[in-house]
């Protein structure tokens, strides 16, 4: 069975993301901070009358939250029942593959291995699958 | 009226339609518990409605019916087929009758006695055939009269909520264009056809918002009405107060919980609020007293039914569900207080000694618990037994136009709920002082004192560097009925109706949001959640203060001592002192401390004030007052510490010897001295400060002796000398002239008394009415006799 991926890159790193979880990939021209939220929310935009959260993925990697170039690509994504944008250096190719993701190595570095979910090898490249359920809401898979 | 009576036929239809199974099955199987048990709900509402609605055919169809159903219910009667016919003759009867309102025709006064008889006969199967065989004596052609009716469609929520969006997307569709349209110069024809446009999607875009939503006043306004008659009915006096009703509910919260909320208020009435008599034998006021509220809160909109009655009497409770069989002996020996509570809310019990037409069957409120899940709300009660119970109904907020105001602070705008705000003012109106008290910013506004925090604070901004409103704004805010703050803003944008829906849960879980809405602008915009930024300000300390559980009474006010400032003496020793006479609490510089006149003073204002508690000025550091403030007077009250703003109790130990502990005060087992401010005063305060005094007039020869000489020694005598004659229009304010100088005149006008003064020891017996300049003893004695006569008048 073949399954569709988006290649992004996050924190200069290509990563990949199952299409099946993409709603689309929009720019985001400008972003409103949300003050006193968890670090990793880059803010609220606006997406036609929906007000969705931008993510900040480097932020889990590096530390550093992104400072957002206007047009900057963003996937959305619908988890329970709301959509979240999950912000990135850049959206690359939609890819496909049938071979099955392999479990995480264990020597990854903190940031990566809590967003990765498994590895994933494409056209002779392994890519980190990311885990949008964990970025929207990391408490949640803390708690359990 | 109208609409309700609308909805009342909307629903009941809607309910028979989807109990005619069960009653079918019912029929098959009269035993079967669950079945009666819903039927047995659909009577009850239609009962309660009705009786709301003042439908008396109704109400005695469904008020027998749940008679025979409690019954069988309880096991006094056994479920036989005849009694089963007899029911469903009163559900068809119900739903014969609902036909009728539909199209829009009066209910004829028609008898239902052949129905209720029916109920109650003993089963022989031709009486009972009699019943069946009796026609709807007056509801012929009901079919008929079908197409009268108030046409209305039920249309998935789904399919509204695209709708909402897409006129969304068209609002800013709109807005876009309208960008593009200044830019580029266009003819009127062009501007003309946009106008229309714009107008067009404005409506569409509020018909599409009222499809939704719905006032909340919409169940609050038939209540007073309900609460007149139920008491008329119980023979009790009760005030009804509802706040809040401009609160919007999605149309559909509205309808799940008009019956909860029914319910609640007759149980209230009903079982709650004692009679008049019953009442001034507690010691309470006669008439009881209900408040409804509804608000905002994060996510959910709460509604709080309070009553001051009797509460909930769990050990009865506790004592029915045994009798009941709704649970063991066992388990109710382990039931927690809160689960004996919630035994409330188990099928089939009450603490109602008789069943009346109003309530007390105990299907209220499992009936009300079950409604307020369904729609992913809860419900909360809080029983102060003797005292009264606050129900708390809280229902999710799924999206909502609210009215709010913008706000901005750190450069960004926030909407708040305008129904938490009360007033709005710039900081630098008179009405308002800010000052720090205990650690603690504090605004007395009006002379009512709330705490006081910046939303830039709150938030984590960065206040403006040149903020283009010159003053700041101060909001009151109600975060809830005990809880009250000022908080201070950039500025106030806008009033503004806002669409808010939810935000990710990531976003709301901080407590300080209550949601994000889209402004025309098109840049997100974040709902403050008031009372979570309440407790991001930790203000739950005064709240408790204020929520003391005897405020809910009336007299609440003379009872309580106010608050009071907890600080530490120098010696060591905790003191309470009135919150009303401190203004505020300074650290000054030991350099501004000194001691003068056996008295260590603190230059401040460019007044010299006493400090009390001070032996020594401290040679180095700082020293921290309290400025006691009689209104008029200041004085300084040095403490090592300030501890924490506590409320007095209600009863104060008087001190058995007047000084300056007034009282004793018992704080949890504590026992403290009171400050008696009163005492400091009297103790501290010598002469009024200057414009306080009474003036003197210092006539003559304007020279150094006057001023340097004379001048402090009326200041001392506890005057205020004023140099030269009184001109026109002051000469009421001079209560003595002194006069001084051989060669000085009299001027005319001069009230109050007159002193001359003359150079020389030896006078003339002219002179008898004249005092030597250095006759110390006559001048003061003079001057003290005026301060008598200008006190007298």
């Amino acid at each position: 069975m073949k399954e569709l991926y988006l290649i992004a890159v996050i924190a200069g790193e290509k990563v990949v993301i199952p299409a099946e979880q993409v709603d689309s990939v929009v720019n985001v021209r400008e972003s409103v901070p949300v003050p006193s939220a968890a670090p990793f929310i880059a803010g609220l935009f606006a997406l036609r009358s929906r007000v969705l959260t931008l993510i900040d993925c480097q932020f889990f990697v590096s530390g550093e939250p992104v400072d957002l170039v206007p047009g900057q690509p963003a996937i959305v994504v619908n988890i329970g029942g709301c959509h979240y944008g999950l912000l990135v250096d850049a959206v690359i190719d939609v890819v496909q593959s049938n071979i099955a993701p392999v479990p995480l190595p264990s020597q990854l570095p903190a940031g990566w291995c809590d967003i990765g979910r498994a590895l994933l090898d494409i056209d002779a490249a392994t890519y980190l699958l990311i885990d949008p359920d964990y970025m929207v809401n990391p408490a949640l898979r803390r708690a359990a | 009226m109208d609409d309700l009576i609308q909805e009342f036929i909307a629903e009941t239809r809607e309910t028979l339609d989807a109990l005619a199974s069960e009653l079918v099955l019912w029929e098959q199987d009269p035993h079967d518990s669950a079945r009666l048990d819903s039927i047995f709900r659909f009577v009850h509402t239609v009962k309660g409605s009705c009786g709301f609605l003042n439908l008396p055919r109704f109400e005695r169809l469904s008020h027998a019916a749940e008679d025979v159903l409690a019954q069988v219910r309880d096991g006094k009667r056994e479920a036989s087929a005849h009694l089963v016919d007899a029911v469903l003759g009163i559900i068809d009867r119900i739903g014969e009758l609902i036909v009728v309102m539909e199209s829009g025709e009066a209910l004829a006064d028609g008898s239902d006695a052949d129905l209720i008889a029916a109920l109650h006969r003993s089963p022989t199967p031709e009486q009972a055939a009699t019943a069946q065989a009796a026609p709807p004596a007056n509801d012929t052609g009901p079919a008929a009269r079908r197409q009268a009716a108030i046409r209305s469609i039920r249309v998935p929520l789904v399919l509204i909520d695209h709708l909402m969006n897409g006129v969304s997307d068209m609002v800013l569709a709109r807005n876009e264009v309208a960008r593009c349209l200044r830019d580029d110069q266009n003819g009127p024809v062009l501007e003309n056809a946009f106008d229309r446009l714009s107008s067009c999607i404005a409506d569409m875009r509020d018909a599409i918002g009222q499809t939704r939503m719905q006032r909340i006043d919409r169940i609050f306004s038939p209540l007073p009405r309900l609460v007149r008659d139920l008491c008329a009915d119980l023979g009790k006096q009760v005030d009804l107060r509802t706040s809040g009703s401009s609160v919007e509910l999605d149309r559909e919260m509205i309808e799940m919980i008009r019956d909860p909320l029914t319910h609640i208020i007759r149980n209230s009435i009903d079982h709650g609020i004692e009679t008049p008599a019953a009442r001034s034998l507690a010691g309470k006021p006669a008439t009881g007293r209900l408040s409804i509220s509804a608000r905002q809160s994060g996510n959910q909109i709460l509604i709080e039914i309070a009553d001051d009655g009797r509460g909930i009497d769990t050990d009865k409770l506790v004592a029915r569900a045994q009798a009941a069989k709704v649970r063991t002996a066992t388990e109710i020996v382990a039931l927690s207080e809160r689960a004996r509570l919630e035994l409330i809310f188990a099928p089939g019990l009450s603490t109602a000694d008789h069943v009346t037409a109003i309530s007390g069957r105990g299907v209220g409120m499992d009936v009300v618990r079950s409604n307020i899940e369904r729609i992913g709300g809860s419900i909360d009660l809080e029983n102060n037994p003797g005292r009264g119970l606050r129900v708390v109904l809280r229902v999710p907020l799924t999206l909502t136009i609210i009215p709010c105001l913008t706000v901005r602070a750190g450069g960004q705008d926030f909407a708040m709920p305008r129904s938490a705000i009360r007033e709005i003012l710039f900081d630098n109106n008179d009405q308002v002082r800010i000052q720090q008290v205990g650690g603690r910013d504090l605004a007395y506004i009006r002379g009512e004192c709330l705490p006081y925090v910046a939303l830039e604070t709150l938030l984590g901004l960065e206040r403006t560097a040149n903020p283009v409103a010159r003053h700041r704004t101060v909001i009151t805010v109600n975060a809830s009925s005990e809880l009250r703050y000022a908080l201070a803003v950039e500025a106030v944008i806008d009033h503004e109706e806002l669409v808010v829906r939810p935000g990710a849960p990531v976003i709301m879980a901080d407590g300080l949001y209550a949601g994000t809405t889209l402004p025309d602008n098109g840049r997100p915009m974040l709902l403050l959640d008031p009372l979570g930024l309440a407790n991001r300000a930790q203000l739950n300390e005064f709240t408790r203060a204020v929520d003391d559980p005897s405020s809910e009474h009336p007299d609440a006010g003379e009872a309580d001592g106010g608050s009071a400032l907890l600080f530490r003496e120098a010696a060591g020793m905790l003191r309470l002192m009135t919150l009303a006479a401190v203004e505020r609490v300074e650290d000054v510089d030991a350099a501004r401390l000194a001691m003068a006149g056996g008295q260590v003073r603190l230059s401040i204002d460019g007044e010299s004030r006493p400090v009390f508690g001070l032996d020594q000025p401290p040679q180095t550091g700082h020293a921290k007052l309290l400025h006691l403030s009689d209104g008029k007077r200041h004085v300084l009250y040095a403490v090592d510490d300030v501890i924490d703003i506590v409320r007095l109790p209600a009863r104060v130990e008087p001190a058995s010897e007047p000084g300056l502990v007034g009282g004793i005060a018992l704080l949890g087992d504590q026992q403290i001295e009171v400050i008696d401010p009163h005492w400091v005063f009297s103790y501290l305060v010598g002469p009024a400060p200057s414009s306080e005094r009474p003036a003197c007039c210092l006539i003559g020869t304007d020279d150094p002796w006057t001023r340097n000489i004379l001048a402090p020694l009326v200041l001392a005598a506890g005057y205020r000398p004023i140099f030269g004659a009184p001109r026109d229009g002051q000469q009421d304010e001079a209560a003595v002239s002194i006069i001084v100088g051989d060669g000085a005149e009299t001027p005319m006008l001069l009230r109050g008394e007159v002193i001359r003064l003359r150079d020389n020891l030896s006078g003339g017996p002219q002179d008898a009415d004249t005092i030597y300049r250095y006759d110390r003893a006559a001048l003061l004695g003079r001057l003290i006799n005026g301060r008598k006569g200008a006190q007298g008048t």
